[in-house]
């Protein structure tokens, strides 16, 4: 297992045989979610240390149930799939209709050392987006 | 139950976890390989709470027929093909529990099955068959088919024997090298130009490919469904499903796929062998991918769909990776349309990596004399008639990590495998064997058998055991040539780290799920 961030957000990835789990916290839905979304890339990349060469927006709808997790996930597996970019960094804030969304800065899949199988899909099982003490938890499944 | 039975029943200790990590298993199984051990179920008990269903307990009918009787939702019982050999590696995960699961699908007739190389899924176990009763309220459910559509199998023999490749094994694997796209970003052997092109692939599959060149009619003949699943619906995949497929036609993706140059070392049943061409010492080519990205984006779109719609339909499922929808409904249609198209897609793949292999063999060796075996798949669902308790019905069958197995004399086999039955293709890992099966009259589970070895170590247990380059060297030295992206990706698949697939064969032939014609080992690898 690997766990980056501190008490108020972070994240941590549990690599099991066929799947990863991600678990992320912070102290709004967007910030947790921005976490869980770092959490993915770093289950197969290690995020270089550089400019990005491009932004690309990302948003879900502005449910608060687990069902946006999913889907901002998904996104950014479609981006790695079809463009052949990683996103390094992310850029969300949650909208006046409750809607998370923002950006994220992409790089070229070759300037990206990867560390293990690129997931492919995200489970609908064993997820959940929940507030806990002062702020929210989150948690996914995504298939290698 | 019979007082002569064996019982391997629920312990729900702290466990691998059904996905290989060590994580609490939500219950579990133990197995015991001692007659009449009953073993004392003591875990966690919260899932079973919530479900209804009892802890596994499985009641031995043969030495490799398990029985699962049915509890709480459960509509008929699980049937677990496994030999005692293989009983620890079948019970150590989540797997059995999610045979209970499948067996709470509405409309499911005879019996929620496991295959002797069963495994945890999302949803479905790996290795899990199931069929509902489709003018009953049957349901389809994409976790029934998994993420990767239609993802199978595709063996081709050659005119060349062992010999033939001496002094230009690594020359023909450097080749391949350079023509076999694998891995992500690495592009694919045929750029489509245009959607409508990228839509006759998912309406026509093989066909298509082989209509614009790549590759020959016997192709088709020799291809499952000759090459396409009819009533494929294009409008049911989603926009971002074909873009995803726009640049994958022809590429291998990673994880457990492969191309393999293979010798077969083995004839277990001349007369078969020979009626299918193959025999010992012949070299053959043996592809392992399915539908990419675009069968991936499609199970994730119906998924979400059939999660919404479930309650309309009164259905509620005790795993939401079970979601369904009954058949007959616009949603069910819907999936089976799309699932359809993706496994055309699949089909498609696996045609174009053939005609670039073969463009491989012409160049290094001079002959593109590879003739298509048999191409089967191992994750889709199918509309089939089959006799329930006597009665005709038409049932859609689910393989989940399974293969259809048709028996001798089967209308839908080609002409010149009618008298053999269906050939089944069953990889192995890299460094140990893979088998050619044959369907068998009689065949169980809805004429379905083994689809591989299934794992038996986590890819990262595996990758901490041994490093990809010292893996290279110990499958260069058995005289294995592999050609692979990543030294990491080679260790995940290191062959310690699945079952014995000659024992997970073996079994399906005890079992009568189908017979060993013969056994292949592999000689060269390209992988992701």
């Amino acid at each position: 297992m690997t766990i980056a961030g501190s008490r108020a957000s972070g994240h941590r990835v549990l690599r099991r045989d066929v799947d990863r789990v991600v678990e992320a916290w912070g102290p709004d839905r967007a910030v947790c979610i921005a976490e869980a979304l770092r959490a993915l890339v770093e289950t197969f990349a290690d995020v270089p240390d550089e400019v990005a060469t491009r932004v690309l927006p990302i948003g879900a709808g502005a449910s608060e149930s687990p069902d946006a997790l999913v889907g901002l996930l998904e996104e950014v597996i479609y981006v790695v799939d079809v463009f052949g970019m990683v996103p390094v960094r992310f850029h969300l804030g949650i909208a006046d209709d409750g809607a998370v969304g923002g950006d994220m800065e992409v790089v070229p899949l070759q300037r990206v050392k990867l560390n293990g199988p690129v997931p492919v899909e995200v489970s609908h099982r064993d997820t959940s987006m929940h507030r806990r003490g002062g702020g929210w938890r989150c948690q996914a499944v995504v298939g290698v | 139950m019979d007082s002569d039975s064996t019982r391997a029943g629920g312990s729900g200790t702290r466990g691998k976890g059904g996905t290989g990590a060590d994580v609490p298993a939500e219950h579990g199984t133990h197995a015991s390989t001692a007659r009449g051990t009953l073993a004392a179920g003591s875990g966690r008990r919260a899932a079973e709470g919530a479900t209804g269903l009892a802890p596994v307990d499985l009641v031995q009918e043969t030495p490799v027929r398990w029985r699962i009787e049915p509890t709480g939702p459960m509509r008929v019982p699980g049937i677990v093909f496994a030999s005692q050999a293989l009983l620890p590696d079948v019970v150590s995960d989540r797997s059995l529990v999610q045979v209970q699961h499948v067996a709470t699908l509405p409309g499911i007739v005879e019996a929620s099955y496991a295959m002797p190389d069963v495994h945890w899924g999302y949803g479905f176990p790996i290795g899990g068959v199931a069929a509902t009763d489709v003018e009953r309220g049957g349901v389809v459910s994409p976790g029934g088919v998994g993420f990767d559509i239609s993802c199978g199998v595709r063996l081709l023999t050659s005119p060349l024997a062992r010999d033939d490749l001496d002094g230009r094994l690594p020359a023909l694997m450097d080749e391949l090298d350079r023509r076999i796209p694998r891995g992500l970003g690495r592009g694919a052997v045929w750029h489509l130009g245009t959607e409508d092109e990228l839509a006759a692939v998912l309406r026509d599959g093989s066909r298509y490919a082989v209509a614009r060149g790549h590759g020959v009619e016997r192709d088709l003949e020799h291809c499952e469904d000759s090459g396409a699943v009819p009533d494929a619906d294009v409008a049911a995949v989603s926009a971002r499903a074909l873009q995803r497929g726009m640049a994958q036609v022809g590429s291998l993706g990673s994880g457990n796929h492969f191309l393999e140059v293979q010798v077969v070392d083995r004839v277990d049943d001349p007369a078969t062998a020979a009626a299918m061409g193959l025999h010992q010492g012949m070299v053959c080519v043996m592809v392992h991918c399915g539908s990419r990205g675009l069968g991936h984006q499609i199970c994730s779109d119906h998924v979400r769909t059939m999660l919404a719609a479930m309650p309309g339909h009164g259905i509620a499922v005790p795993d939401p990776q079970l979601a369904c929808a009954p058949v007959h409904s616009a949603e069910g249609r819907a999936y089976l349309g799309a699932m359809a198209a993706a496994a055309n897609y699949g089909r498609a793949n696996r045609q174009l990596l053939t005609a670039a292999t073969r463009q491989a063999f012409a160049a290094v060796l001079g002959t593109a004399a590879l003739d298509l075996l048999y191409d089967v798949s191992h994750n889709l669902a199918k509309l089939e008639p089959h006799l329930v308790e006597g009665d005709a019905r038409m049932l859609c069958v689910h393989r989940k990590g399974a293969t259809r197995a048709l028996p001798p004399g089967h209308p839908d086999l080609p002409d010149d495998l009618r008298t053999t039955g269906q050939p089944v293709l069953v990889p192995g890992s890299m460094g140990t064997a893979s088998h050619v099966l044959a369907g068998v009259a009689g065949g169980g589970a809805f004429h379905s058998t083994c689809h591989g070895a299934g794992r038996a170590m986590s890819r990262h247990a595996a990758a901490r055991r041994i490093r990809g380059g010292e893996l290279r060297r110990q499958l260069a030295d058995a005289g294995i040539a592999v050609r692979a992206l990543s030294d990491r990706g080679l260790a995940e698949e290191a062959p310690f780290s699945y079952k014995d697939v000659d024992e997970v064969v073996a079994t399906c032939e005890r079992a009568g799920l189908a017979r060993r014609v013969a056994r292949l080992r592999p000689v060269g690898v390209v992988k992701g």
